[in-house]
Order: C-alpha cells, then sequence, then structure tokens
C-alpha cells in the first residue's frame, strides 16, 4: 500500500512565487512617473473642455478630424511654448486672470517626422506649483520657437467662448508604489537625511532631517534646504532612486560625491560612506515586496473565494426551501474552512494510469491565471497591486492560463469522461474569450486606456457616470461582457465541462484532496473576478458618489468606503451569478457555441463600430444628453423590471412573509 | 509518458460507459454509448443490474405475502404496483373488497403518482441542469410522505394496500391535511411552470429532442405517459376502467407538440405536469365520495386455482400482471409487465446522431426506474 503523501503547503507558497516574479515582470517604470499635460492646439475648438493630466483625458468633442487651418509644426522644432491666457479657477474657488507660459516638447507626426501634431508639457512641480489644479478658460496659444526663426505663436479660443482646461492632481499613488518608492528608491535619502522634490534640472532639496529625528548626514556635510542636487558621482540626478542606485554603486573608500545648485553657482561635496548600510539591488527588493504583495492577494483570493463558497450554499439552500451550512461558526461562516481543512487532510490520490506531470500541474495553472487577475482589479483608489497600463489585456491574457490547465486536467485524467470535460471547456473558454474582450474593449474605445485603475477614475460615482449608460451600446456591451464571462468561468448555464448529469464531474473527475479543492477555489474566486471586472469596466469600481478625486484621495474615510462601495457592486453581481446557477438549465454544446459565435460575436463588432463612430460623431451635448437618455430607459427599466417581478411575486405568496433578516 | 488508454480503432469512434454508477441513470442502468465526440452514433442500454428475482420468490411466498416485494418493483410509485397484483390475485380468488377501500386505494395510487411525477419532473429538469425545480417538487413530496406515512407507517414502500382491501383506515383529520396539501400543491404548479416549463433554454434543451411518433410508439409498446405524450390517447383508467374510476370524471392529457414535434422530451415533461393536475381532480372527487364503513375485508384462505390477470395505470404507464394459481397458497406463476423495460427499447433507435447532452435529456423523460425494468 502507497504511503499517504501530505505535502499541502506547495501549492501555496508555489502559486505566490509564481505570482510574484509574474507581477514583478509586469510592473512599469518604477519611480514616479512625470504626468503630461497632452496640449493638441490643433484639435482645440470653441467650447471644447479637456481633461488633462492625471486621468489620461476624456475629451468630449469629436477625435481625429482636423480642422481647417490648423496650426502645424514645421521642422526642426526644438521648443514649444503653450500659453494659457485667462482665468484660473484654483479648488478652493479662488478667481485669478494670468498668463502663464509652459515650457513643452512637440511630438512629431506618426506620419511625417517633420510635422509635429501635438506639444508634451512636463507637469513638472514647478508648473503645479504655479497653476495649482485649477481650471482655466480662456485661450490657448502655442509659441513655435524654431532655431534662427522668429516665434510664431496660435491662438485657439478668444475670451466669449473660452477653451477649458482642468488641471487635475496627478494619478493617486498606489499602496504598492508608495511601498516601492519608501524601500527601493527612497532609501539613500533616509540614509543621508534629506528629502528632495523632484523638478526639470535635479533635486530640489526641501528638508533636512535624520532618521528617528537623528541629526542629518547631510547637514552636517553642509547641504541646506533649497540647494539643486545635480549630480551623484558622475550620474545625473532626476530621481530619488537615481541617488540609491549612485550610493548603492559609491566604493565605500572614496565617499559619494554630490553636485549642487546654490544660488547660482556649484559646488560639490563628498559624503563619506564607510558606514554606508547595506544596500541590496532594487530589483532584489523589489521582488520582495512584490512576495509579500503575492501572500496578501493568495489570502484575498482564498479568504473571497472561501466566503464565497458559504455565501452560494446558503443562498442556493435560501432558493429551495432549505437552511444551509450554518454549524461552524456564526450561521455556518467557516464551513468554507472546514472544508479546506478536511480536503487537506485527505489523500491526494494520483491514479497510476494518469499523465503524471501534467495532471499535478493542471490545477495550479488554473488557479495562477486566477490569482494572476487580482493583480490588475482596483480594490480602491490606493488599493491596485499594479496599475498596468495594459491591465485590460493582461486580463485577458492571464486568464488564458485557466483554459490550458482546464484542458491539461482533462487530458492528462486518462478518464473519457474527464476529456470531454476537457475538450468543452477549451472549447467554449477559446470561443467565449473573443465576445468578452471585444465587449471589454467599447469602454476602452471611449476612455482611451486599457488600464483598469484610469478606467476606474474616468468615470463618476453617480449610475448616470458609470459607462454602462454611456450609451446603449454600452448597455448592450455590459451584458454581453457578462453573460461571456459567466461561459468563460464554467458558471451555469455554461457549466458543460463540469455538466454533473452528462459528464459526471468533467475535467476534475479524477482529482481528489487539495488538488480537488483548489479547482473548487477557482471557481470561486472565478466569480469574484467576473463581478470585480464587471464593476470596474462598467460600474464605476471604487468611485464615490459626490466626492472629487481630489478629494477622495485626500481622505482615508473616502478610500475606505470607495473600498466598501467596489465590493457591494462586485458582490451584487456574484449574488445575481450565484442566482441564475440556481435558476436556470443548462446548454447544450451546440446552443452554447451558437450564442456565441452567431449573436455575440456580431453584436460586439456592432457595437465596436457604432461606438467609435458615435464617439466621432456625435457632440458633445448630444453625448451627454444619450447618457441620461440610457440610464432613464435602460437603468430605470432594470430597476423597474425587477420590481415589478418582486411585486408580482409577493401578491402570489399567499402567507405574506417577509423578513430583512438573511438569516431568519 | 504514460500510455493513453483511449482506443481509436473504429476511426473517430470513442466508447464510452456510461453507468452503472452515473449521476444521470437513476439508479443501477448502464448505456454503452458509441460516440464521435459529442454526437452519439450508438447508445445500446444494458439491463440486468437489478434483477432481484422477484416473480420467482413469488412462487414461493403465499399470495398476500408478496405485497412488501411487489413495493420494490416501484419503489417510487409503490401503491399503484400494490393495488396491480391485490386487484389480479381478487380477480382469481374473487374475493370482493369494500368500498372505502377501493376509494382509498385510488386516494393513496394517486397521491403515488403525483409523488412519482414531482420526482420524475424534477430529476428532468436536473439532468437538464437546473437544480432548483428538484427540491421544489420534492418538498411537496414530503409532505405527500407525511400523509402515506400517516396512513401506513411507511413512507417508501408502503405495504398499504391488502389483497382484499387496505391495511388501516384513515386517522382523524387526515382528509382535511389531504386538502390542505392539494391546496397548496395546486398554487404550487403554475410556480413550478414558470421556473422551468417555459423557460427557454429548457424548452430548446427538450423540444424537438428525439421525437417518438405515435406509430414507433406502439411499435416499441411504451404505455403511460411516455405512449400519450406520443399524440396516443390511451388510459387504462379510462378505457380499460378498475376498481371505482368509472365513477370519477377526470380528463387524459396527450401530447400535442405544443413547443416542438409530438412525442418530443418537452411533450413528456409537460404531460406529467398535466397528469398531477389530474390526479389532483381525481383526489378531490374521491375524498367527497368517501363513504363511511369498513375498509380490510381479510380473505381467511387464498387456494385459487386458474390464471387471472390485472392492468392498472401505474406513474410509469400501464403495468399488467399475471397470475396462475394452482390450488396452493402460493402463486404457480406470476408475471409483470412493466413500463420502464419497453422504454429501454426506444433508447438505442432514437439515440443515434444526438449529443450526449440530448440522450440524458431522453433518458430522464423516459422517466424509467431500475427494478422496474429488471423486477
Amino acid at each position: 500500500m502507497r504511503a499517504i503523501r501530505y505535502r499541502p503547503f506547495i501549492l501555496p507558497i508555489g502559486a505566490a512565487l509564481l505570482a510574484a516574479i509574474f507581477m514583478s515582470a509586469c510592473q512599469p517604470k518604477l519611480s514616479q512617473e512625470p504626468a503630461i499635460l497632452d496640449v493638441r492646439p490643433d484639435r482645440l475648438e470653441r467650447g471644447t473642455t479637456l481633461i488633462i493630466e492625471g486621468p489620461p483625458y476624456r475629451a468630449m468633442g469629436p477625435v481625429g478630424a482636423a480642422l481647417p487651418g490648423a496650426p502645424a509644426f514645421r521642422a526642426k522644432v526644438k521648443q514649444t511654448v503653450v500659453i494659457l491666457e485667462g482665468e484660473f479657477v484654483d479648488a478652493n474657488g479662488h478667481k485669478s486672470v494670468r498668463r502663464v507660459e509652459i515650457t513643452g516638447t512637440p511630438v512629431p507626426s506618426q506620419v511625417n517626422r517633420d510635422f509635429a501634431e501635438r506639444v508634451l508639457v512636463t507637469m513638472t512641480p514647478a508648473i503645479r506649483a504655479e497653476i495649482g489644479y485649477a481650471t482655466f478658460a480662456g485661450k490657448v496659444g502655442v509659441r513655435q520657437q524654431d532655431e534662427g526663426e522668429r516665434p510664431v505663436t496660435f491662438w485657439k479660443g478668444d475670451g466669449s467662448a473660452p477653451v477649458r482646461l482642468t488641471f487635475f492632481p496627478p494619478t493617486m499613488r498606489s499602496l504598492a508604489q508608495l511601498l516601492v518608492e519608501l524601500l527601493v528608491d527612497d532609501r539613500a535619502q533616509a540614509w543621508l537625511g534629506l528629502q528632495t522634490e523632484e523638478t526639470d534640472r535635479g533635486l530640489k532639496v526641501t528638508g533636512l532631517e535624520g532618521p528617528g529625528g537623528k541629526r542629518s548626514l547631510a547637514a552636517t556635510q553642509g547641504l541646506q534646504v533649497g540647494d539643486l542636487l545635480v549630480k551623484a558621482d558622475k550620474r545625473d540626478l532626476h530621481s530619488a532612486a537615481g541617488l540609491t542606485i549612485s550610493l548603492r554603486q559609491a566604493s565605500r573608500r572614496a565617499g559619494l560625491t554630490l553636485t549642487y545648485q546654490r544660488g547660482g553657482s556649484e559646488a560639490k561635496i563628498t559624503i563619506p560612506t564607510v558606514r554606508k548600510p547595506l544596500l541590496l539591488p532594487a530589483t532584489l527588493v523589489y521582488l520582495g515586496i512584490m512576495l509579500i504583495f503575492a501572500v496578501v492577494c493568495l489570502a484575498a483570493a482564498m479568504l473571497i473565494s472561501g466566503v464565497l463558497t458559504w455565501v452560494e450554499r446558503r443562498v442556493a439552500a435560501r432558493m429551495q426551501f432549505r437552511v444551509g451550512p450554518n454549524r461552524v461558526g456564526p450561521q455556518g461562516i467557516l464551513q468554507w474552512l472546514a472544508d479546506g481543512i478536511k480536503l487537506m487532510l485527505k489523500e491526494d490520490v494520483t491514479p497510476d494510469a494518469v499523465d503524471r506531470p501534467l495532471f499535478k500541474l493542471a490545477p495550479y495553472l488554473v488557479f495562477l491565471g486566477l490569482l494572476g487577475t487580482f493583480v490588475v482589479i482596483p480594490f480602491g483608489n490606493a488599493l491596485i497591486v499594479a496599475d498596468l497600463n495594459v491591465g485590460l489585456l493582461y486580463l485577458l491574457a492571464i486568464t488564458g492560463f485557466v483554459a490550458i490547465g482546464l484542458m491539461m486536467a482533462g487530458w492528462s485524467s486518462n478518464n473519457k469522461w474527464s476529456l470531454l470535460g476537457g475538450m468543452r471547456s477549451s472549447a467554449q473558454i477559446i470561443s467565449y474569450e473573443i465576445p468578452t474582450g471585444l465587449a471589454l474593449m467599447v469602454p476602452v474605445v471611449l476612455a482611451g486606456t486599457l488600464s483598469t485603475h484610469k478606467l476606474v477614475e474616468m468615470q463618476g460615482g453617480w449610475p448616470w457616470q458609470w459607462f454602462i449608460f454611456d450609451s446603449p451600446f454600452m448597455f448592450v456591451c455590459f451584458f454581453i461582457y457578462f453573460i461571456s464571462a459567466l461561459a468563460e468561468g464554467n458558471r451555469t448555464p455554461f457549466d458543460l465541462p463540469e455538466a454533473e448529469s452528462e459528464l459526471v464531474a468533467g475535467y476534475n473527475i479524477e482529482y481528489s484532496g487539495w488538488r480537488f479543492a483548489v479547482f473548487f477555489l477557482s471557481e470561486w474566486a472565478n466569480i469574484f473576478v467576473i463581478g470585480a471586472i464587471a464593476t470596474t469596466v462598467f460600474l464605476g469600481g471604487w468611485q464615490v458618489p459626490g466626492v472629487s478625486l481630489v478629494e477622495h484621495g485626500q481622505h482615508w474615510y473616502w478610500q475606505l468606503l470607495g473600498l466598501l462601495i467596489f465590493f457591494a457592486k462586485s458582490m451584487t453581481l456574484v449574488f445575481v451569478i450565484i442566482w441564475i446557477r440556481w435558476t436556470l438549465p443548462r446548454f447544450r454544446v451546440d446552443q452554447m457555441m451558437d450564442l456565441c459565435w452567431k449573436y455575440f460575436v456580431p453584436w460586439t463588432f456592432a457595437s465596436i463600430i457604432f461606438s467609435a463612430l458615435w464617439l466621432w460623431l456625435a457632440p458633445p451635448m448630444v453625448r451627454l444628453g444619450m447618457q441620461f437618455l440610457t440610464f432613464g430607459i435602460c437603468g430605470l427599466g432594470l430597476v423597474y423590471i425587477f420590481f415589478s417581478r418582486v411585486i408580482y411575486n409577493w401578491n402570489q405568496n399567499p402567507e405574506k412573509r417577509f423578513s430583512w433578516n438573511p438569516f431568519y | 509518458m504514460t500510455q493513453l488508454i483511449f482506443s481509436y480503432d473504429k476511426g473517430d469512434e470513442v466508447v464510452l460507459n456510461m453507468g452503472p454508477h452515473h449521476p444521470s441513470t437513476h439508479g443501477v442502468l448502464r448505456f454503452i454509448l458509441y460516440t464521435d465526440g459529442e454526437i452519439m452514433r450508438k447508445a445500446v442500454p444494458e439491463v440486468g443490474y437489478l434483477h432481484r428475482a422477484i416473480e420467482k420468490i413469488a412462487e414461493g411466498i403465499p399470495y398476500p405475502n408478496l405485497m412488501p416485494y411487489v413495493d420494490r418493483i416501484d419503489y417510487v410509485s409503490a401503491m399503484t404496483a400494490e393495488h396491480c397484483w391485490a386487484l389480479a390475485v381478487e380477480k382469481l380468488a374473487g374475493l370482493e373488497v369494500p368500498e372505502r377501500a377501493e376509494y382509498l386505494r385510488i386516494i393513496v395510487s394517486e397521491l403515488n403518482r403525483i409523488s412519482s411525477h414531482a420526482i420524475c419532473v424534477g430529476v428532468m429538469a436536473m439532468d437538464i441542469g437546473a437544480i432548483t425545480p428538484f427540491p421544489y417538487l420534492l418538498r411537496d413530496r414530503e409532505e405527500i410522505n407525511d400523509l402515506l406515512e400517516e396512513l401506513c407507517g411507511q413512507r417508501l414502500t408502503y405495504n398499504y394496500i391488502r389483497v382484499g382491501g387496505v391495511s388501516a383506515g384513515i386517522p382523524s383529520g387526515w382528509i382535511g391535511r389531504c386538502r390542505e396539501f392539494l391546496d397548496r400543491f395546486e398554487r404550487m404548479l403554475p410556480e413550478f411552470d414558470r421556473l422551468i416549463t417555459g423557460n427557454e433554454i429548457f424548452v430548446n434543451r427538450c423540444a424537438n429532442i428525439c421525437p417518438i411518433s405515435a406509430e414507433e410508439a406502439i411499435a416499441h409498446g411504451l404505455v403511460g405517459p411516455n405512449l400519450r405524450a406520443s399524440g396516443v390517447d390511451f388510459d387504462v383508467r379510462r378505457d380499460m376502467p378498475y376498481s371505482v374510476y368509472p365513477r370519477l370524471d377526470f380528463d387524459v392529457a396527450v401530447g400535442t407538440g405544443a413547443m416542438g414535434t409530438t412525442g418530443d422530451c418537452w411533450d413528456r415533461f409537460w404531460l406529467r405536469c398535466e397528469e398531477m393536475k389530474q390526479s389532483m381532480r381525481i383526489i378531490r372527487q374521491c375524498l367527497d365520495q368517501i363513504p363511511q364503513g369498513e375498509h380490510y375485508n381479510k380473505p381467511k384462505k387464498i387456494r385459487p386455482k386458474g390464471e387471472a390477470w390485472a392492468r392498472v395505470e401505474s406513474a410509469r404507464g400501464d403495468m399488467f400482471c399475471y397470475v396462475v394459481g394452482a390450488g396452493k397458497p402460493e402463486p404457480e406463476r406470476v408475471h409483470f409487465r412493466t413500463g420502464s423495460f419497453n422504454a429501454m427499447q426506444v433508447v438505442e433507435p432514437k439515440s443515434k446522431g444526438v449529443m450526449v447532452a440530448d440522450l440524458v435529456a431522453l433518458i430522464a423523460s423516459l422517466d424509467v426506474i431500475a427494478p422496474e425494468i429488471d423486477r
């Protein structure tokens, strides 16, 4: 008899490691990215509103068409100045009429390198200090300064119908980024006792306080507040990260030479580095931080999916006149823990005839695919592991692991029912990835970004500001996404790969013990992920109604409320998914494929084309009107349908018994 | 690498073994599926896994004592099987049954028919993938079980109907509780229809799937709901009446192909829903008409000679019992002809070219009970 092998903790550790490696490969630039002010004078129109900086701007006007007589920047443009002349209203409501000039860099056209289409203005702290987070109304000019030519100024807008620009604060940094800055980039500053600010020319010293109230090392060496650090050894300084790299590379004997500007003159000091701390390579520290986040993600995924198993069982029980698990913990909420421990302690049987490596790997891949999605889910303004600029593409790509894992499980089990389940699941997931991806692309067309965090920032707190009600196409796309995601997640009515009455248990028929538990954890993690993505992309994410982004970033209680709102929306969708599962029968394979290829794929293509046309052709006011109209008809229509059904069923019920207590 | 055991020596054909323990074979049925991917080439039923030789056992057991064995022939609708055996023996021995017992027999048979159809319909919904309708009907079936338990102390295999009457009379208040149950169940059925019968996905899964025409149904010897779903208007209760059925007013539902072809899976499903309504009508009439008096005319000694048969409309259709007596306390030969056995014949011709999921719908819609196939 074979001994029972008991290694249940390999999976969490392995998954965490894999996820950490994956996340570290995906994290964008480490240091704080300078925000970009993107002014396209040739695209500006009378009454145009542009939202600039922070979230990528969402142009309310037509996109694409060049206006007649639009200025073009020709040949060898060295420097361009954007002139804002008019009234600035800052966040506190103070008005001032000013003329502000901002230096920018012209970006050559994609088509003709000599032809600059737009001007990029880096939003440096200096500009921020001058403008603040204000709303500007007035004229926008662009002065082009060619070599050897006279400056030419183009103007857009006049006093009567001013150009409007809103300067938003930069995208809030997530906790992960802050931790990276603290533990990776700012290590040299912390040791030197420096506080700095990044500027165009270098690091400006803003404070000299040592760690833990001790005397600052930099101050002892003669640095003062207001100095501008330009070089560390031979490296030009632009960021705190650069200082850290220089300090790490500086030899202990020679010291670290800092070049600084004070009052127009340049000077050097050498800081002795004999007692410098051990500075690990940034990548290594970074990997460590990401490992922590991976473990946090893993714990969150386990917790969410575990509790959801209990939720599902209680909801299902209520729908079927049963009680459901209510013994372990208050109202049975710890049932998942008991089940999980039980499955951990069971023997993990690997049948003799299976393809051993694939059989063992399959559940890991399925779980990895779902755990990976937690990286880009914005739980709150600051609660996102990595705000990837390819967020949604990453999501679609990483869930591909699930298809591979299920197919692997089905094939390697060496069981014909498993094989049928695996074939069904791969066919189903690959087919439904198309409508899922396309339906998600419609909000992307609207927002102009793939980043999940920015997609949330582009929406508002109130329902009519959500993307789902932006236009009827979005409304359709939401439902296509939701249904396709159900199919991709093998949930009823698309649970064909594990159809109990047909395939016994489908792909997981030969699995037992912990590996079986992992399949189930993945299934429930998946329904949360479906809800979370739909919330992020279509339902306004963590946005709090009536609270602006600026305010939201300033107070912890808004952050907390945002997190709660995010969970409330996601859980509502999760409830709908559970509700569907316990109501509807299952599709047949061919019907499921018909639904995908004959209906969803054409509908999503049509939606993309129509919403692109809509964005291009509809004037801002018409779009705003349509937004309210969609909300009024579709949103309130949904509410009406829901309540009319509730009232109908209430009247059917002779006993008229009702309780707010879900556990009554 | 491990050698995989799939054999492809018949082109793309895969031989799949479905059962005897498979979630949708309802007991111990076995089908050998020859499939090309999801498409079925042939499904061959293999019977005999629950053969208990009840007919042989009967030859060594006195007539009245066989009743608990008869329960096991059709454990989902045991009352009708008991009724069949009792009728056959009473006919053979020339026994009289009190009128109150006749009514009680019909009440319990129809209650049992409701519970049996509830199981069939709920399980079919579950095989199609909707799990909730099953507990809905199971709840009502529990109430029927409670009612029958009050009558005879058993919940599944009752041993209630005896040769010469029924084993126990009505406890006090039972008729009122029965009426209450009927009132509740009557409200329940439209709710059930809204939940599943008219459900778009369910209709798509069942309509036009494996339709059995009237000729095919008769040729394969289908009986009961399966026969009527194919459009053949035949019901033993009406056309070859026994007991007090002639005094009762009820309709016989016939499949019309409302959602597709006559005799498809949806028709068989719908027909059972309709029969539950008719059964309620019958029970109500019986509760109104039931006379006072004796409920059991216990026979002294049964040693009949000759042969007799009885036919009843069981939940699975026309149940036929043939019994030969040779002047001994035990019967010489007993034979039960049951609907499920014939229904299994139709699986092989009807499974050609359908999908695996359709086969599950077909098996569920035929409402076969494993011990009734093999006895």
